[in-house]
């Protein structure tokens, strides 16, 4: 009889805990497929585009001229990150910046890439003194060379993403060019972080970063880095950072409507889209549409074809 | 900002329901095993306590990726993976602190009611009378554990805005561009919140059992 009793709270327990356990999945199930009447399409965008709003705001203004019945999702991370979720299928279409990248990805077969759609600049900045002379130097890579003996004699920091975004590629590439490893010195530091918190890294160290025009202009305005000048501009193929559209070639991305589709979001990004880029960011000396610099594709083969040697 | 705050608890209860749901099973499933068996797992699972979320994110990524086994079940990027992910966040912080109790519990009972002549079922039905406080507890810590995971909702969920985006991923993204004081309030919204909901369930555990 007392045993009974015993075995029959142990089940009761048991039963409740499956009752809960079973509701709790239900729930969850109908709330997933809640609100996913409409077609989704899950977008990568660098957080740089996703912060200035220009990958939303093309992607809205597509959806507007064009009709289409599809909600826009972002996942906002580094251009290697957005890559590899390519790679996977996780992501069928990105907006990415890091050319030797996106080439190998696309010699790998993993993905296609579209071409460029917009570029703008990458600077040099660092604290208004410019203890390394970095100002004086007359090319980027003499630039480079002048932060690196800057940190050798003990002036001058230099704080880099290393996250393998395109800025940080872009970075590597540049030290490359001019012959010097500055990995593993004592004045170079990675943040593993985005432009804007490696800018205020950058600014709460008095230290030099490379970083582009866009993302310094709007945290500058924000008043986030008041320490940091830009010393070096140039307009010079290194310096020139361009954004390309790229797509899957998984499997999940093939076939049927959502094929279509990418492809219409591909040639709108690179035709009527460009229009969006004149009218709303090209004034503010953000983001420049690549539409008629026919010369940006030879600049992407340039980038995409430079080394990159990554770490010490 | 409510709708970040109110999609992080709907979340997290989820998650934590399924964790402690689970976990109460597998601590009571571990009271009957042999004890060797018992302390080898309750080892695997203190282990555990402490593996970075980003790691369970990864884990759940490669299983619900497009490519992966449980890709057709297209999880990645909803709320459900988030939910998945934080359950098994949770999971191994309710098997060890229950399995714990329970087992401490359920020796100074049985000795007790034994001594006094009683059966071994009067033990049972006393232990779990004693438990509801205590169970509330762990519940709580489960649930402070699950809505501060950062890395594996980032990893599975992707930080969607207005789908998947929760209260750590919202401060990782704000950190990101560089609004710390945005950032920090909703960090703020977070602890007030984990430390509320804790002092209410006190006080109603309290109200109810004691």
């Amino acid at each position: 009889m007392v045993e009974l009793s015993s075995i029959n709270v142990g089940l009761k327990g048991l039963t409740l805990l499956t009752i809960t356990l079973v509701l709790a999945i239900l729930t969850l199930t109908y709330y997933a497929h809640q609100g996913s009447q409409q077609e989704v399409v899950v977008v990568g965008a660098p957080t740089i585009l996703y912060n200035a709003g220009l990958a939303q705001r093309l992607l809205e203004d597509f959806k507007f001229n064009l009709g289409y019945k599809v909600e826009f999702r972002y996942v906002v991370r580094g251009t290697g990150d957005l890559l590899r979720l390519l790679a996977d299928g996780s992501l069928c279409i990105a907006f990415t910046l890091s050319p030797p990248l996106e080439r190998r990805y696309a010699e790998e077969g993993k993905i296609n890439w579209h071409g460029v759609f917009a570029y703008n600049y990458f600077i040099i900045v660092g604290p208004r003194e410019d203890p390394a002379g970095v100002s004086k130097a007359s090319n980027v890579t003499e630039a480079f060379k002048r932060i690196f003996d800057g940190g050798e004699r003990g002036v001058a920091v230099f704080v880099s993403r290393g996250d393998l975004s395109g800025t940080h590629v872009r970075e590597l590439q540049i030290w490359s060019l001019a012959g010097l490893k500055p990995e593993g010195r004592r004045w170079y530091l990675r943040t593993s972080q985005g432009a804007p918190e490696t800018l205020i890294t950058a600014s709460n160290l008095k230290a030099y970063t490379f970083v582009d025009e866009g993302t310094f202009k709007e945290l500058k305005s924000r008043g986030k880095v008041g320490d940091l000048e830009v010393l070096f501009t140039q307009d010079t193929y290194l310096l020139v950072n361009v954004y390309s559209i790229v797509t899957s070639r998984h499997d999940r991305c093939k076939g049927g409507h959502l094929e279509e589709l990418l492809r219409s979001i591909v040639e709108y990004v690179l035709g009527e889209g460009q229009d969006v880029l004149e009218r709303e960011y090209a004034v503010k000396g953000v983001f420049y549409p690549a539409r008629g610099r026919s010369e940006l594709l030879e600049i992407w083969r340039q980038l995409s074809a430079l080394e990159v040697r990554q770490g010490g | 900002m409510l709708d970040v705050v109110v999609r992080s608890i709907y979340i997290s209860l989820a998650a934590t329901l399924i964790a402690f749901t689970l976990g109460a099973l597998i601590s009571l499933l571990m009271l009957a095993t042999p004890r060797r068996l018992s302390g080898l797992l309750v080892g695997v699972f203190d282990a555990l306590v402490g593996v970075p979320t980003v790691v369970v994110g990864l884990v759940v990524y490669m299983l619900i990726h497009p490519g992966g086994p449980l890709g057709f079940l297209k999880l990645l990027y909803t709320p459900t993976a988030l939910v998945v992910s934080q359950s098994l966040v949770a999971l191994p912080i309710v098997v060890t602190l229950l399995y714990r109790y329970f087992e401490q519990l359920w020796g100074d009972v049985r000795e007790l009611v034994l001594s006094l002549g009683a059966p071994v079922g009067k033990a049972y039905l006393l232990m779990l009378r004693e438990s509801p406080p205590a169970l509330i507890a762990v519940y709580l810590i489960a649930f402070s554990r699950a809505i501060g995971a950062l890395g594996a909702v980032m990893v599975v969920g992707g930080g969607i805005e207005g789908l998947t985006n929760v209260m750590t991923t919202a401060i990782a993204l704000e950190v990101q561009v560089g609004n710390y004081e945005y950032a920090l309030t909703l960090g703020g919204v977070l602890v007030v919140l984990t430390v509320g909901l804790s002092l209410v369930a006190r006080a109603v555990g309290g109200l109810v059992w004691r």
